[in-house]
């Protein structure tokens, strides 16, 4: 594919953080998913990693996803991001308590990073459910990629 | 399906199509948009794209014949980026 979709979209970002792309309905979406969210980090975009990717059908056959990314476009919104974090985060233990620290964090490192790590933190937690709160693990991947000092 | 694009793309200042081509989402895009900035590295795609905004009766339509990688603007000067790529169509 040509020009490569890993070009377009940092192109694309470095021009608005809002960005609409039609692609052929046989894109990888994994792939997809991963070049959006590396541009995002790449170029430091920390207000939002909301995507939404709707299916375009014509005469009945699918033919292209219409991506949409950024906040103003996806429908997708700051408060929500933070929440589904905080969520992720409790993993289920009640409500979230750390905050501040998340949203000091995000306009740090950005939300892609955030939610890449809490995403991250989620399957490291599972085998040690029992040891550790995953907000501790997160804090601690944090401290091993020496985010925070 | 341009149209349902335009429904997404809304309400900006200025909105650009990196790769507009005869400028059917362009033209879409212009009417729910305050601007857009129609681009194609195609000089005959874009003198279509102006025939064709002509014919619909627009005139909020900026038109560049560039290679979209080269294109630059100010911080803030696009409030959404709109992109088509030429890998085929319906």
């Amino acid at each position: 594919m040509s020009p490569p979709l890993q070009e377009i979209v940092r192109k694309g970002l470095s021009i608005s953080e809002n960005m609409g792309l039609l692609l052929p309905a046989n894109m990888d979406v994994e792939l997809l998913a991963r070049d959006i969210s590396c541009a995002a980090e790449e170029l430091g975009l920390h207000s939002t990693c909301s995507l939404l990717i709707e299916k375009i059908f014509f005469q009945d056959r699918l033919k292209f996803l219409l991506v949409m990314f950024g906040s103003k476009l996806s429908g997708v919104n700051l408060g929500d991001e933070l929440d589904y974090i905080y969520s992720l985060l409790a993993a289920g233990r009640g409500p979230f308590g750390h905050k501040r620290v998340i949203k000091k964090l995000r306009e740090d490192v950005g939300m892609v990073k955030v939610l890449n790590l809490a995403l991250q933190c989620q399957r490291l937690c599972s085998p040690r459910k029992q040891q550790l709160p995953l907000y501790s693990i997160f804090i601690e991947t944090l401290l091993k990629e020496h985010l925070i000092s | 399906m341009a149209e349902h694009i335009a429904s997404k793309i809304a309400g900006f200042e200025c909105v650009l199509d990196g790769f507009s081509g005869a400028g059917g989402d362009s033209i879409q895009l212009s009417l729910a948009n305050k601007q857009v900035i129609a681009n194609d590295i195609d000089p005959l795609k874009i003198q279509l794209l102006t025939n064709n905004a002509a014919v619909y009766g627009v005139d909020n339509i900026q038109t560049l014949s560039q290679d979209f990688f080269g294109l630059e603007f100010g911080r803030g000067q696009i409030g959404a980026v709109y992109m088509a790529p030429p890998w085929g169509g319906i």
